[in-house]
């Protein structure tokens, strides 16, 4: 406990925190991305799943915009030069401090000195790793995600500081050390998913129309974070004919030449000129981002009015879990950790 | 354009976004109605817009569904469209560029296809404005209509990793200029030393849907001249 009084009187003011970069994967800084620039040709980008982004963020008393790290398909070790108040989502299935194992999808207290270790998925692509503040980083264009097209990003690499302008110190804490329980539910990412979409504008080109896109389709191993690549259905039954090139959604899902199904997701060019078929709902396109190549995929095609219910559906429930945090927060004294743009001021 | 309200289309495009396709008679009606109302659009200030992303006969529209519906941004869109927006007034602007050799690699094999001489091609090339269709990726590149060639260039079979900015390249009978240093497909007939997009204006581009360009030759000597070249700026 020596050090933990040590940390404590150190008092609570705003003040720069920094984590060293021990072993880093494909870590990035990430946050939601560049919108409302598709006049000028530039890409969303930003978090894969945007829902998970937003949920740690959301968890740590950011608004849902912070900027976070983002580690796709593998590790990251950190080392915290200061006391930092956390939440991990997304792929990840545990997180370990200091080698115990904690929940993710909690807001959690890492000590100064202490390592923070979360391995690599087993099943899922993407973890998001938030942290209470903001995350000193450069941004472009109004958002710090990297964009390979404007050859933009910060990826974390070994022995990288980064720096945190926090408001949190484990002063805060005082004698209550018991910590949060939101108990939001964490994803499973299976083997086999189903993917909700709307009808596209190009449905007539199945002869069957969107029953011609029923069966398994399986996640290839050229997707990134541009599209999503499918084994395609049999071309015979896919009327052919150009499209003229015009914007196109997150989401949609496109049938190449080649009879190939490809999802755009949020590095999609704006501009496209193969046939829709179908647009995943904002759900599905986080849970496709989350899987992993040779992942069983079927398609469900819902109703608009299905799509809508269930993206209000979504955001009430984050919107519930951001009062249920400021609610926490405040309970214990910590009302300055919450930012402006905190979800809670919202709901 | 005729004085009628401009024929057209409006289909929710997934949860969060609607496509408008203008079904006019001619092509240059279609393009110049998607383009007014895309431009009108943004102007609009109408909360929960997102993109919109105006083409030849379509506008593309995403918003967010916690400030808007599919039904209040195409209520949007009908009164825009009755208001008529009258379409901009066009700019030109005039794109010095270097042709073939290590600025355009792909000259040669585009005066073959086109059964002329790259000197020709040159010629066709520069010897006319081409307008703006619209603005796409990557990076802000223009998408123009011409040259008038008279066979469709196919793009590169294996796509170049990364373009030379200021690349100018053809495809069909399109031209767009690469602004950045991204994978692309088209085929290169020349280079411009012209930094056209610069993250320091807003907006970063200086030219909108419907402004003309025209490539200007120039010499070693000139390309030479240009004090800083495009491909040395670090975007």
């Amino acid at each position: 406990m020596g050090r933990l009084e040590q940390t404590i009187s150190r008092g609570n003011t705003l003040s720069a925190a920094t984590i060293q970069v021990e072993r880093a994967g494909y870590v990035v800084v990430q946050d939601l991305g560049r919108t409302g620039l598709g006049a000028i040709g530039i890409s969303a980008n930003g978090a894969g799943d945007q829902s998970s982004a937003r949920l740690a963020n959301t968890l740590v008393g950011n608004g849902d915009g912070a900027a976070l790290i983002e580690i796709i398909a593998s590790e990251l070790m950190l080392k915290a030069d200061s006391d930092l108040l956390i939440a991990v989502t997304g792929a990840a299935k545990a997180v370990e401090i200091n080698s115990i194992s904690h929940n993710t999808h909690e807001t959690l207290v890492v000590l100064s000195g202490s390592t923070i270790f979360i391995p690599a998925p087993k099943s899922g692509q993407r973890t998001y790793l938030a942290i209470n503040g903001k995350i000193q980083a450069p941004a472009m264009l109004g958002s710090v995600g990297p964009d390979s097209l404007l050859d933009f990003g910060q990826r974390l690499v070994s022995g990288m500081k980064l720096e945190i302008e926090t408001q949190f110190s484990v002063g805060l804490l005082g004698s209550d050390f018991s910590l949060f329980r939101f108990n939001f539910p964490s994803p499973n990412y299976s083997s086999e998913i189903r993917l909700r979409a709307t009808v596209g504008p190009d449905a007539d080109r199945l002869k069957a129309g969107v029953a011609g896109l029923a069966g398994q389709f399986t996640v290839l191993p050229q997707s990134d974070h541009v599209g999503m690549r499918l084994s395609g259905v049999d071309l015979d039954l896919v009327v052919a004919g150009e499209i003229l090139s015009r914007g196109v959604p997150i989401g949609a899902i496109e049938i190449t030449p080649s009879g190939e199904l490809i999802i755009l997701l949020r590095g999609r060019l704006l501009t496209a000129g193969y046939p829709v078929v179908a647009v995943l709902t904002r759900s599905a396109i986080d849970q496709a981002t989350q899987a992993t190549p040779g992942t069983k995929i079927s398609l469900e095609v819902v109703s608009m009015d299905v799509a809508r219910r269930e993206l209000a559906e979504k955001e009430e429930s984050l919107g519930k879990l951001s009062l249920r945090v400021a609610q926490a927060f405040s309970t214990r004294g910590w009302k300055k950790l919450l930012s402006p743009e905190h979800a809670s001021f919202n709901s | 354009m005729s004085n009628l309200i401009a024929e057209h289309i409006c289909h929710e495009y997934g949860d969060s976004g609607i496509l408008v396709d203008f079904t006019s008679a001619t092509y240059e009606d279609r393009w110049q109605q998607a383009q007014a109302l895309g431009d009108a659009l943004r102007g609009s200030a109408e909360p929960g817009l997102l993109d919109v992303v105006s083409t030849y006969q379509n506008v593309f529209v995403s918003f967010n569904q916690l400030l808007a519906s599919h039904k209040s941004i195409m209520d949007v869109i009908e009164k825009l469209i009755k208001s008529k927006p009258a379409p901009r007034v066009a700019t030109v602007f005039n794109i010095p560029i270097a042709y073939g050799q290590e600025y355009g690699p792909h000259l040669e094999f585009v005066a073959k296809t086109c059964g002329l001489t790259p000197k020709q091609v040159i010629e066709l090339h520069s010897g006319e404005e081409w307008t703006i269709r619209f603005i796409g990726s990557p990076v802000g590149a223009p998408f123009l209509d011409g040259p008038k060639i008279p066979v469709s260039i196919p793009r590169l079979t294996t796509p170049l990793a990364r373009m030379i900015p200021g690349s100018v390249a053809l495809s069909g009978f399109q031209t767009i200029i690469y602004n950045a240093p991204s994978p692309g497909g088209w085929q290169v007939i020349g280079r411009t030393p012209v930094q056209l997009f610069d993250l320091n204006q807003n907006p970063p581009v200086p030219y909108h849907p419907g402004d003309r360009i025209r490539f200007k030759p120039i010499s070693q000597r000139e390309w030479d001249a240009w004090s800083k070249p495009f491909h040395e700026v670090t975007l």
